[in-house]
Formats: structure tokens, C-alpha cells, sequence
């Protein structure tokens, strides 16, 4: 069970949260323009790393804020927080 | 014909329900509370206009403080009564008073903010709030939430949402003795309600 | 407590010696006073309170307890506590039953009863003993060689093989137990309450740290419970009182006998048992005190295990160390026992396991056994030490006490199967690998071993830190700590008991400063350390033959695996540790090698002529020992198993007879049945119209009173898989259609959307044309994930010129509202909206029919109903008969219908109010079977059900929704390549041809044109063998070839309106197929020949919903 600090509410319990994937993902800004190549990069290609991931949470069953945290996959110790945007 | 005769309370039929309240065990009190009104307030925090139309409202500031509530006097004018502001999000707070008292308020609060950026969404109905309190509140509350609980670190005045078991919750410490308001969404209310009770059973 | 509800006793305490052989006259933690009364194997025995089972049978003279899992050799006995192997029991009968106890760790209770996990037709006489002459036949992988071929048969070996090797019974019956769970926090956890601990805990509590001390044996002090030494000048047993009182004092301190830590999780979340039902029956520190005894039997109303949840700051892991057995040829019978396990019997439970006891060891810990069976009037027929000399303070009291010491000897030899009756004694080399002299025999009826101690650094390897082989005292021992925890005492290979105290001293004062806290300083116990002569590593005794020849040497006696198993495994090529564990099943068993492993690494070591440190050790998981699924569920069962949500009407419906259908973890009305109701068996077909399939695509108006359906004569074998319909939804189906029905529709999602950037918002978000909409009308909206699939839908309406307000699907609620606040706060921060659900505000009453306008219009109120002030697909505001509502014009049935919003307290009352009005149209509520079966003759998908995640709007027929003109999310997937490819899946209507199959939803459907113009058929083989239908052409004639599958059947409905089966279907490109036949492939090897159709059934035109 992680312990993930909300930037809002502090440190709660894995179970507060859920999970919402890679983070730094910008949507393009003019879709159609981009090749279906370019459009299957946005939307299937992620980074698995093993190490450092820059990833999204939500604090789903607190204030229902998305923020980024970074989580080592292999330690899964996390190394900071801070609000989307 | 009055309204109050219309309405049935969420847990009208919760066993052990007397229209006031409910022994979990000795030592844990549980209450359910009648109807109160229920508001929803969002807006940006970041403008001071915003504020102090709000604290010119309602004649209390809005929690700004993460995890924490207010509670004081409705001004005159609106209403008598009591009005509690609980911190939800950095946007957003949830009003709660007396039965009826929300109308008043939510039409002062429409009337000042009008023009302005913000949302306003009356809940009442959509919540109960539950209310726990005696020696052994904590111990029954700690076998199915996770936060701390000790007086130490959660404190009255305090409040957070968090889970009970495998319902969402906002949970406040209203006072010292200790007494817990949990308020919980209406169609958890009997889940959450049958698991206090046992779990003030269990200890 | 479980003292307290013992009977009185039968009068026969006089008898009590010749019951209890093995009991001293005196000593021991028990309560004599209270002697209670057992039976284990159908023979009733006697003990006392503070007794576990296991010192109740020892002071029984019970010496075989159990048999061994694949050899069935009698084995008793072996340790004290968590790490005993063999004595696997039963405990309870029916209800109350419990398999796979270790009888150390039960707690006996007046009239327990306990029997063997294994021995058949008895313990006594265990036919499968003959196992044991066989062993040459079952070596390690002997299941996997044997029962490989064929295959098939492999489920009837396995029903015997378990019968021969299997542990306890489950049982059959609902645990009439209760658990509980409760989550805690705390600055310093300590795990273990010896004299490590202890002093840890109390370190650290003076300074008012959160302390949490855990113990998994029901008194705490660890060896302090049968230790000879002085502490500070006082007995070990006065100065733990002491010590138990101080820290009792603390303020913040919660005790927890009776109490495994058995997991160690990421950011120190730990996991406890604790055996309430066995705890000392005084109140816990820190805690509430126990509740007053409730009325009845002992167990009534009582806990029996609360699993806690611990989240510490700190964790001081003081779990001491296990014993390891010596490996010599039958080390496994009866009487042969861990030395430590000899003293813990005699000093905590007045119990000597013994007669004439022989001390087989290679270190100092195990003469301590010898002393104490002497001070307990046992013989003690010699020290058997493998170290040639050495100094040494408690082998020289040995040697002054008169005990023979045979120094430089091994053990080669036992004789006695059900108990020892000797053993042979070899001269051995200084290094301990040849013996080197003639053997002796001696006679003894007890063998007390020690092959040194293994700290047990299981939750400190689960905690992820490493673990690193100390050469001092041939053991592994916490390497660096993978969290904020620390290893202090015999668990970190500090095994003198001064090094012990001082350690824990510190390392709870350095814990209190961690967590914040300013340490109180005390002086540190003085005790006196004795000399030790070093440990003299000794894996395996060398025997006379070799190990293949030798009588069995057991590393994992659960588990029955020897030191030649592991040799066979590596002849056979198998090296790494975690593969000899998993092909010798060393470790396998409900101990998880606790006593077994170390030795069978070593001799894992010795085959591979490596270093120990080298073979490593096999992976720690929690849990450290068994949990039962009780704990794990706590309060989680029955009423409380899941949230009930239950809606605002939901009384009404329950009292109407309602039956439930559970949506998500909503509990909606299914279908109202009425008295005299029933199933009607299907297929159901008219009377005296004709058979088959009509044009049900084009037959609007082609209702029939439910009266004149009856029963065809169904042929022998024609079933199909919709056996029955309950007549209650043909009923309700044809009041929607022909007058009015009412339905509870309060499970929508609801959500309301506010702010300067709504429009712009729900633009991105909807597919059609949001900016268009006129305040007060509705819209039928679909969202779209950016895979370009069909992810939720429902009506959204327009409220204001920035207030909008959106329904989702009853399961699709808070996923819905998270994904929306994710494209907000983490894609467009910069749009002022703000979303609220409503979901629970308002109660949704739907009404529906072609006389539900009739019924508003007789309701007092401010709206107006008719068709030119209240259009199809708009929404109004208002009063309806006293209540505050809003009332949106919409259909999910195709019918003119309204659906009313209403404050959730007044919606009952609402309700009612329609009902009486309703009472002239014989309003009739239905369920969520009849709304599905009304949508499905109209076409309307239902998300979830009709779609999967790779459905696309395009795929459903949707094209109308899609604006050209505007970018939404998903807009751009649906031109990727294989969103537009001409074979996807399509949503058609399926009409079966015989007019009356209802079809299983999830039916696959083939092509009809396969070879001879017939379904294809299948062998009776093929159908034998379902699961090998595809593939392997022309393996064996008869053989089906593969299908071409084209789809399957989503919904599937018999209509009462219609009068005939209906379907729904994704039928590859199935739109350009309407008029085609395919087959529906039934699973019990029917075909049903279909023809695909439109899917919208009943009044193609929508023009009833528009009236």
C-alpha cells in the first residue's frame, strides 16, 4: 500500500487515489492535421521506463484534484508533486 | 400542504431508526441526523472579489485552509441558524445547515455573485450525515478508515474526505468529547450506517 | 475468557497425573487451578489453562500427532511455536472447523477437539505407510514423471493424489466466526517482545512515541519466558514483570499479544493477526478495554481475529530467531525435538517431553536443555557435541552436573518408529565431514537439537532489504534495511541476552528521536554473559553410507524432502535455489521452510561445491504464517460484503414485490410480478398464427394482447438457452406501448456544468453540435475516449447560457465525472468550468406511455405538457403537483414518455401521487428487464451491454451524431485505418428464422453458406472436446474445420409486442447484409439459422415519441 501525497491534502493511503497513466502527454492542438502515424504516437505509445516516470494521479476519493507525481517503478519510491498545467 | 410532510429521510428505513437516532454499543454513539440543506460552492480562491462577496454573504469567511471547516451564525437578515463551510477542494466547499435555510442562502449567494465566475448547485437530499461520537468513536471509525485519527493530529475543527470501508466519506471533528460528522453520499447512507454500527459492535 | 467458560471440572483432578504423565509436579506459566478437558483423535485428555495444544499432548504422553505429507511416517512433535512442521491439525467440528493449525500456536480451550490432518484409515495404522518402503519409486518430480500421460486423465490422478497427500478439511459451512480489521498509526512499531523488543518499546515509549508492540506468542518476553539468566538482579521472570509494568505506564502504548506481524508492505504498511479469542483476558494498553462478557455460549458475539492495518514511522524488527534441526539419518521420528522447544515446555508449561533425553548440538544455546531436564527429574543420557573442545561456561555446568559429554560425536543413527528408542553415536573429524571410530548406541527416548539459530529476517527481506551470510554464526542476517526499519537482537544475530538489551535499548531511543521525540535515558540492565565456545557449522551429519543409502535425512519434514532429493534435483540440472525449492517442493509447505530451508540450501551448497552466500536464499513474501480468509475479509461479509445502493423509491419498490437486479453496486427493480404471475417457458409463439419469422424489422404496429401468446409444443431437445420470460415484463411492456408505465430511473448519472467555458467545454467533449442548442432544450450526446470508441452516452440538456447539465449510464457515473475532470484540470486548466454530479440530488421518476401526457395534464403545476409549448428533446422547470421539478421530454422507449427530476426526500411522495393519478390509465411500474427489451425493439444501444471498449459510433450507425466541422475527443481515431475498415463489426437486428429462439446474448454467429448449403455439423467428438475444435487440419478425419465467425449476438429479447424473438448483434459489415441468413452457433451444438435486419424493430419512423 503506497502512502502518495496529495499536493492538496497531504499524505494519504494508495486507496484514496487512482491512477490516470503517463503524464506530459499534450494533446495535439490540431488533430487532423496530423498523420495517422503521428496520431497513433499520441495516442498508444507510452515510456514503461524502468526508473523514473512522471506520472498522473487523481485524488479520487479526496478532493478529486489531478496532480503529477514522479515514482521510481523499481523502488516505488516517489520523488515529487506538484499540480498539472 | 407542508413540504416537511412530503419528505422521507434516506434512512427512513434503517432498522433501529427513530427519526433521531441509534446506539452502535456502549461507548459509541451513532446519530442519524435529520434533514439539513446541503450547498455546493465553487469557485476561484484567487479572487479576492470572489471571497469577500462570499464573507459579505454569509458573515463567515470561506475555509481557505485545506481539510478544514468553519461553523458560525447565519447573519440575520437570511435566516436563523447555523451554517458550516467544509473545505473540499481547492475550488470548492460544501455548505451545510438547518433544513430550509439553503433556499435563503443560495438565493443571497446567487444575488451577490451574479456576474460572476462560479457554481452553485443545491444538494440538499443528495447527502446524509451521520454523527458518531463517545469514548470509543475512534476505534470504531479506525476499523474501516485509514486516516489518522488521533487527537493529536486530527483535530476539531478539522475534516477530510476519505473512505469508510468501501464508501466515499467526509469526515469532520466537531468537538473534543469526540463527535465525528460523517457525511456520506444518500444512497451509501445505510451502507455506512449498518457498518458503524457494527463496527462499534466489534470492539 | 476461554478460562473463564470452562466447566466445572468432572472431579477427576485426583486422576490427573496418570492423565497427564509428562506434567511436572510444579512450574510452568499455567493455570493449575484450571484444569480443562480435550479431546484430540477422539480421545479425551486433559490440560490446563495457559496450556497450547501442543504442551497439552506433550503432557499427555501423546507422541504421534500427525503423519508425514507423502511418506505417511508417524512424526510428533518438533518445536514450541510458529516454526512446528509436523504437528498439522484439525481443530473444531462442523462450522466451527479449522484445517492446518499448528498445535503449538492453539491455544487450548475447555472442550476443544482436535484431530489429525492426515493418516488413513487411522493414525494408528496409516495404510499409505507403504509409501515410505516405496521411496525409491517417489522421488522428487515423481508427480510430474508419472502422472504426465495422458493428459486427460490427469484430473483423476489428481482426486486421488489428493486424498493420499492432502492437508485438513475446509469447511463446508459458513464460518460462524467474526474478524475484524482496524487501521493504525504509530511512530515506532515493534515487532517481537523479547528482550530486544522490549527494550526497543520501552525505549522509545518514555520519550511518549506512539508505541505498538506485537508478539505472536500470548505472554510476551520471548526467551525472557523460560531463561535461566539474572537481569539486573532479579530473575528473568521478575525483571520482565518489571519491565512489562513500566511499559504498561507509558502513555501511548498499545500492547498486542497474540499477535503475528505477517506482512511487510511499501512505505511501511505492516499487517497484523491477532487471536483475540486467545489472548489473556485482560484489557489492552492503549485501547478500549474489552467489552463486558456478552450473554451466551464463549464464542457468541466475540472476535475471534482482528487484522490490523499498521502504517508506522518506524519499524524495530526484534523477531528473534528460529532453531534449526541437524540432519542425520531419521531425524524426523517421534522424540526428536529442537532443544530450544525441550526447555520452553518444561519452563512455561511445567511439561517434560521426556524420559531420558539425549542433546545433540553443535553449539552452546542446546546444553541449556540438558540442565533443564535434569532440574525436571529426567534422565540425561549425554551431550553429543560434534566441537572436538572449546571453552564454554554452560557446557562446563553440564559436564559439573554429571552429564556425559561426547565431544567430537555425531548422531548416525535412531531406532524407534513411533517414538525413539535410541540412538547411535559416531565419532566424528574435527571438521565434521568423516566419522572417524566405532559407532555406540545409547538409549534415550528424547533427542534435543540444535543446529544453531537462522534470525528471522523474513519481514525485514519483505520490507526489500538484503540479507547478508554471517561466517561468525553460520547464519544469513540483515543486510542494509530497505525502509525506515531496523533489526536489533537474536533477529540480527545478536544472540547474548546482554547484547540483546543493550541493542534495543538503543536503537528504540535512536527510533524516538527519528520520529521527533526527545529520548528519556535509563540505565541498561546488567546481566552476565557467559562464555561461549563458537558454533561449529554442521549441515549434515556424514553417515556411515552414503545419503542415497542412508536412512531418510529430512530437510523439509512438512514436506517430506530429503537430502537426497535435492542431490537428484541437481543431477538432474537444476541449480538455482528458487528451482530446487520448486522441484523438491522444499519449502512448499504451510511453514514455508522455516525449520527446513537453511539446511536445505546448505545442501544445495554441498552439491554444487559453492559458498551458502552463494546459493542464496529463496524469496520472502508475506505472509509470514497462514491467514485465514476470514481475516482478510473482516467485516467485508454478508450485508456489508459490498455497498447496497439502494434509490429513494426503493422501499415502495420492495413493498410493491419487486425483484432486484443488481447495477453496479446499485440495486434497481428488474420486474414488478404480480399474484398468480409466473415464468412463462419459452418459446412462446401465437396460438393460432403462423410459425416462423415475420418482418419484425417493419412491423410497428403490430401489437398483441398478451392473452392470446401461449406455449408451443416444444419438441424433445429444443430448448433453447432463454428458458423462460416472466410474464410479468411481457406485461409491462405492453402497458408502455399501450397506456402508461412508470419507472424508477433515479441509478443516471447526473452532472451539472457550469462556468464562463461550458459551451466550449462540452464541444470538445460531445460529438454534435453543443453551441446550437437552445437553453431548454435536449440532446442525445455520445463521448468518445481518444481511441475513437463509444465510452458513455445519455441526454444532456441546455439549463442556461453556461449551465448545462449531462446524464451518464447508471454504471458509468464516476468514471464518467473523473474523466471529464481530468481533460479540465490537466489539458484545458485555462476553461472556467466547474462540474458537480447531482446523481444523488435528484430522484428520476420515468413515465411512459401514450397516456403519460394525459396524466401531467391532470397534475396541478406550472408546466405545459402539450406538444407545442413542450416539444420532443426539451426540458422545463417547474411545480407538478407541489413538488419542485424538472421535467425533460425525452425516451429511451420510443414512446411519448417524460422523465421528472424530484428532490430525492420527496420523490416517494411524488411517486405515490402518480400512481393514484396514474390509477384511470392502470399506470403499471416496470423494471430495468422491461426498459431493456422496450429500447431494444427501438434500437438504442446500451453502453456496456451492445458495446465492449471497441466499438465505434461509425460501428453502431451513429454517423448522424458526428459533426464535421469541430475537433471533439476521439474525432481524429475514427479516420485511422482500421476505424474505416470495411469489414468491422456493424449493429444489426437479428430475427431468428424459426420465429420462436431467443437467442443467448453472446451467441456467435457463423456463415450459413459453408459446404452443402447447411450448418456445418460437428462430430460427436469435437463436441466431446469442445475446447479443440480450431486448428490441427486433417489431424483425424470427422474433425471440424475452423468457422468463419462473423460476430455475436449482443442483446436479446423475447418481444411481447412484436410477438416473436428479437436480437441485436455486431455482424461483421452487417449493415450492406440486411435480408442475408447466417447461423447462430448455440453451445450445446445447435445451429439457429437468423436473418440480419435492421435494428430498430418497432416504428422505424419514431413517430410515437414525437405525438
Amino acid at each position: 500500500m503506497l502512502l502518495i501525497k496529495c499536493p492538496w491534502c497531504g499524505t494519504r493511503d494508495e486507496s484514496e487515489f487512482s491512477y490516470g497513466g503517463e503524464a506530459d502527454i499534450a494533446r495535439p492542438a490540431t488533430p487532423d492535421t496530423l498523420t495517422d502515424a503521428e496520431w497513433a504516437d499520441y495516442l498508444f505509445m507510452r515510456k514503461n521506463p524502468r526508473g523514473l516516470h512522471r506520472e498522473q494521479w487523481v485524488h479520487a476519493h479526496g478532493c478529486r484534484r489531478w496532480f503529477v507525481l514522479e515514482r521510481d517503478t523499481v523502488t516505488y519510491r516517489f520523488s515529487a508533486t506538484r499540480e498539472p498545467g | 400542504m407542508s413540504e416537511v410532510s412530503q419528505k422521507r429521510h434516506a434512512l427512513a428505513s434503517f432498522p433501529g431508526w427513530q427519526g433521531a437516532g441509534a446506539q452502535a454499543a456502549p461507548g459509541v454513539q451513532l446519530e442519524i441526523s435529520p434533514y439539513l440543506g446541503y450547498l455546493n460552492l465553487r469557485g476561484d480562491p484567487g479572487d479576492e472579489r470572489f471571497l469577500q462577496t462570499i464573507h459579505a454573504a454569509l458573515g463567515q469567511p470561506l475555509p481557505l485552509v485545506a481539510n478544514t471547516f468553519t461553523k458560525a451564525l447565519i447573519p440575520q437578515e437570511i435566516a436563523q441558524g447555523h451554517l458550516s463551510i467544509f473545505w473540499l477542494g481547492p475550488d470548492e466547499w460544501l455548505l451545510v445547515a438547518e433544513p430550509g435555510i439553503e433556499k435563503a442562502l443560495a438565493g443571497r449567494l446567487r444575488e451577490n455573485l451574479a456576474g460572476q465566475c462560479h457554481s452553485l448547485t443545491d444538494l440538499t437530499g443528495a447527502q446524509v450525515l451521520l454523527r458518531l461520537s463517545g469514548d470509543h468513536a475512534r476505534d470504531a471509525l479506525a476499523e474501516g478508515c485509514t486516516l489518522d485519527l488521533h487527537p493529536k493530529v486530527f483535530k476539531t475543527g478539522q475534516c477530510a474526505q476519505t473512505t469508510l470501508a468501501k464508501a466515499s466519506i467526509l469526515i469532520a471533528l466537531t468537538d473534543d468529547l469526540p463527535v465525528f460528522d460523517v457525511i456520506v453520499r444518500r444512497s451509501f447512507a445505510g451502507y455506512a450506517a449498518l457498518w458503524l454500527q457494527h463496527s462499534g459492535a466489534d470492539l | 475468557m476461554r478460562a473463564k467458560a470452562s466447566s466445572p471440572d468432572k472431579g477427576d483432578s485426583g486422576g490427573m497425573g496418570k492423565q497427564q504423565p509428562n506434567r511436572l509436579p510444579r512450574g510452568g506459566r499455567i493455570d493449575r487451578s484450571q484444569p480443562l478437558t480435550f479431546h484430540f483423535n477422539n480421545r479425551a485428555c486433559q490440560g490446563y489453562a495457559g496450556d497450547t495444544l501442543a504442551s497439552a499432548l506433550l503432557a499427555n504422553g501423546i507422541d504421534v500427532i500427525g503423519r508425514s505429507f507423502k511418506y505417511h511416517r508417524p512424526r510428533g512433535i518438533m518445536g514450541s511455536g510458529m516454526e512446528e512442521p509436523n504437528a498439522i491439525i484439525q481443530v473444531g467440528v462442523g462450522a466451527d472447523t479449522v484445517p492446518n493449525l499448528r498445535a503449538t500456536e492453539v491455544a487450548l480451550y475447555d472442550g476443544l477437539t482436535a484431530s489429525t490432518v492426515r493418516g488413513w484409515p487411522g493414525l494408528d495404522f496409516d495404510l499409505l505407510a507403504i509409501n515410505d518402503f516405496c521411496h525409491r519409486l517417489l522421488s522428487a518430480g515423481f508427480y510430474y514423471k508419472t502422472f504426465m500421460r495422458p493428459g486427460a486423465l490427469w484430473k483423476w490422478y489428481e482426486r486421488c493424489l489428493r486424498k493420499a497427500s492432502g492437508l485438513g478439511v475446509s469447511p463446508q459451512l459458513p464460518d460462524p466466526d467474526r474478524y475484524t480489521h482496524r487501521n493504525a498509526h504509530c511512530d515506532v512499531l515493534v515487532v517481537g517482545a523479547g528482550p530486544a523488543g522490549l527494550m526497543a518499546a520501552l525505549a522509545a515509549a518514555k520519550s511518549g512515541a506512539r508505541v505498538i508492540i506485537a508478539d505472536e506468542q500470548s505472554e510476551f518476553g520471548g526467551s525472557l519466558l523460560y531463561s535461566a539468566a539474572r537481569v539486573a538482579g532479579n530473575s528473568a521472570d521478575e525483571w520482565l514483570g518489571k519491565a512489562l509494568t513500566a511499559l504498561a505506564d507509558c502513555p501511548e502504548v498499545v500492547l498486542l499479544p497474540c499477535s503475528t506481524v505477517f506482512g511487510y508492505y511499501d512505505y511501511n504498511f505492516l499487517t497484523i493477526l491477532e487471536r483475540c479469542r486467545d489472548r489473556p483476558a485482560e484489557p489492552r494498553q492503549g485501547l478500549s478495554p474489552s467489552p463486558p462478557e456478552r450473554e451466551g455460549s464463549k464464542r457468541q458475539g466475540e472476535i475471534r481475529q482482528r487484522l490490523w492495518r499498521v502504517r508506522a514511522k518506524r519499524v524495530i524488527l526484534a523477531t528473534g530467531a528460529i532453531e534449526r534441526p541437524l540432519v542425520f539419518p531419521n531425524n524426523d521420528r517421534p522424540g526428536v525435538m529442537l532443544a530450544s522447544a525441550v526447555s520452553h515446555y518444561i519452563h512455561r508449561y511445567g511439561v517434560c517431553p521426556g524420559r531420558r533425553g539425549l542433546i545433540f548440538a553443535n553449539n552452546d544455546s542446546a546444553c541449556q536443555a540438558a540442565l533443564d531436564l535434569a532440574a525436571a527429574g529426567a534422565a540425561v543420557a549425554a551431550v553429543v557435541d560434534c566441537r572436538a573442545a572449546g571453552p564454554g561456561a554452560i557446557a562446563d555446568a553440564v559436564e559439573q552436573a554429571g552429564i556425559d559429554v561426547f565431544r567430537g560425536h555425531v548422531i548416525t543413527g535412531v531406532t524407534g518408529r513411533k517414538r525413539v528408542r535410541s540412538v547411535q553415536v559416531t565419532p566424528v573429524s574435527a571438521d565434521g565431514k568423516t566419522l572417524n571410530g566405532a559407532s555406540k548406541t545409547i538409549a534415550c527416548d528424547l533427542v534435543a537439537m540444535s543446529g544453531g539459530w537462522s534470525p528471522a529476517v523474513h519481514l525485514h527481506s519483505q520490507a526489500g532489504g538484503g540479507i547478508a551470510w554471517s561466517e561468525a554464526h553460520a547464519c544469513f542476517i540483515p543486510d542494509k534495511p530497505g525502509q525506515d526499519n531496523v533489526s536489533v537482537g537474536a533477529g540480527n544475530g545478536s544472540f547474548a541476552l546482554d547484547a540483546c538489551l543493550a541493542e534495543g535499548q538503543q536503537v528504540g531511543l535512536d527510533a524516538a528521536r527519528q520520529c521527533g521525540f526527545e529520548p528519556v535515558p535509563f540505565s541498561t540492565p546488567k546481566t552476565v554473559s557467559a562464555t561461549v565456545n563458537p558454533l561449529q557449522p554442521l549441515w549434515r551429519t556424514p553417515a556411515l553410507q552414503s545419503p542415497e543409502r542412508s536412512p531418510k535425512q529430512f530437510l523439509d519434514y512438512q514436506n517430506d524432502t530429503t537430502v537426497t532429493d535435492v542431490r537428484l534435483a541437481v543431477r538432474e540440472g537444476f541449480q538455482n535455489v528458487e528451482h530446487v525449492k520448486r522441484y523438491t517442493a522444499l519449502g512448499f509447505g504451510t511453514d514455508q521452510g522455516k525449520l527446513g530451508n537453511i539446511n536445505g540450501m546448505a545442501a544445495l551448497a554441498e552439491c554444487l561445491d559453492k559458498p551458502i552466500a552463494e546459493v542464496g536464499t529463496t524469496t520472502f513474501r508475506p505472509p509470514y504464517t497462514p491467514v485465514a480468509f476470514g481475516a482478510c475479509a473482516g467485516m467485508d461479509v454478508g450485508q456489508l460484503y459490498e455497498p447496497v445502493r439502494k434509490t429513494p423509491l426503493h422501499d415502495w419498490h420492495e413493498a410493491a414485490g419487486a425483484e432486484f437486479e443488481v447495477v453496479g453496486q446499485w440495486l434497481r427493480p428488474w420486474y414488478f410480478p404480480r399474484a398468480g404471475e409466473d415464468r412463462l417457458p419459452l418459446p412462446l409463439t401465437k396460438k393460432a398464427g403462423a410459425r416462423g419469422a415475420e418482418t419484425g424489422g417493419e412491423g410497428g404496429d403490430r401489437r398483441k394482447p398478451f392473452a392470446t401468446l401461449s406455449l408451443a409444443a416444444q419438441a424433445p431437445g429444443e430448448a433453447s438457452a432463454r428458458e423462460d420470460l416472466p410474464e410479468a415484463v411481457a406485461r409491462e411492456c405492453l402497458a408502455a406501448r399501450n397506456s402508461l408505465a412508470i419507472m424508477d430511473a433515479s441509478t443516471l448519472g447526473k452532472i451539472e456544468v457550469q462556468g464562463l467555458d461550458a459551451v466550449a467545454f462540452l464541444e470538445r467533449i460531445y460529438t454534435h453540435n453543443v453551441a446550437g442548442m437552445k437553453i431548454g432544450r435536449c440532446a442525445y450526446g455520445i463521448m468518445l475516449g481518444e481511441d475513437g470508441m463509444l465510452m458513455d452516452d445519455g441526454v444532456m440538456a441546455r439549463l442556461g447560457e453556461r449551465h448545462f447539465y449531462l446524464t451518464t449510464t447508471t454504471g458509468g457515473a464516476a468514471g464518467v465525472l473523473h474523466w471529464l475532470e481530468q481533460w479540465l484540470q490537466t489539458e484545458w486548466p485555462e476553461l472556467k468550468v466547474y462540474l458537480t454530479s447531482v446523481t444523488e440530488r435528484w430522484a428520476t421518476i420515468a413515465l411512459v406511455g401514450p397516456n403519460s401526457r394525459k396524466l401531467l395534464q391532470g397534475l396541478n403545476g406550472d408546466i405545459a405538457f402539450d406538444q407545442a409549448d413542450f416539444p420532443f428533446m426539451s426540458v422545463r422547470s417547474g411545480v407538478l403537483a407541489g413538488f419542485a421539478v424538472q421535467v425533460f421530454r425525452v425516451s429511451f422507449s420510443g414512446e411519448l414518455a417524460f422523465e421528472i427530476n424530484v428532490e430525492s426526500d420527496e420523490a416517494l411522495a411524488l411517486w405515490r401521487k402518480l400512481m393514484e393519478a396514474g390509477g384511470q390509465y392502470d399506470i403499471t411500474p416496470y423494471g430495468t428487464e422491461t426498459m431493456h427489451v422496450l429500447r431494444a425493439e427501438k434500437g438504442f444501444v446500451i453502453v456496456g451491454q451492445d458495446t465492449d471498449g471497441s466499438v465505434s459510433p461509425v460501428d453502431l450507425g451513429m454517423n448522424w451524431l458526428l459533426t464535421e466541422d469541430k475537433d471533439y475527443l476521439g474525432k481524429r481515431s475514427l479516420a485511422r485505418p482500421d476505424c474505416r475498415r470495411a469489414d468491422r463489426k456493424q449493429w444489426v437486428g437479428l430475427l431468428s428464422e424459426d420465429g420462436t429462439t431467443v437467442l443467448p446474448e453472446g451467441t456467435q454467429l457463423v456463415e450459413a453458406n459453408t459446404p452443402g448449403g447447411r450448418p456445418p455439423r460437428l462430430p460427436l467428438a469435437a463436441l466431446l472436446e469442445g475446447s479443440r475444435l480450431v486448428g490441427k487440419p486433417g489431424r483425424a478425419r470427422g474433425r471440424a474445420r475452423p468457422i468463419p465467425m462473423v460476430g455475436h449476438v449482443t442483446s436479446s429479447y423475447y418481444s411481447a409486442c412484436l410477438g416473436h424473438p428479437i436480437a441485436l448483434a455486431l455482424v461483421s459489415a452487417g449493415r450492406a447484409r440486411k435480408g442475408d441468413h447466417i447461423h447462430a452457433a448455440l453451445s450445446d451444438g445447435r445451429y439457429v439459422k437468423v436473418k440480419i435486419v435492421s435494428p430498430i424493430f418497432y416504428d422505424p419512423k419514431g413517430e410515437r415519441q414525437h405525438v
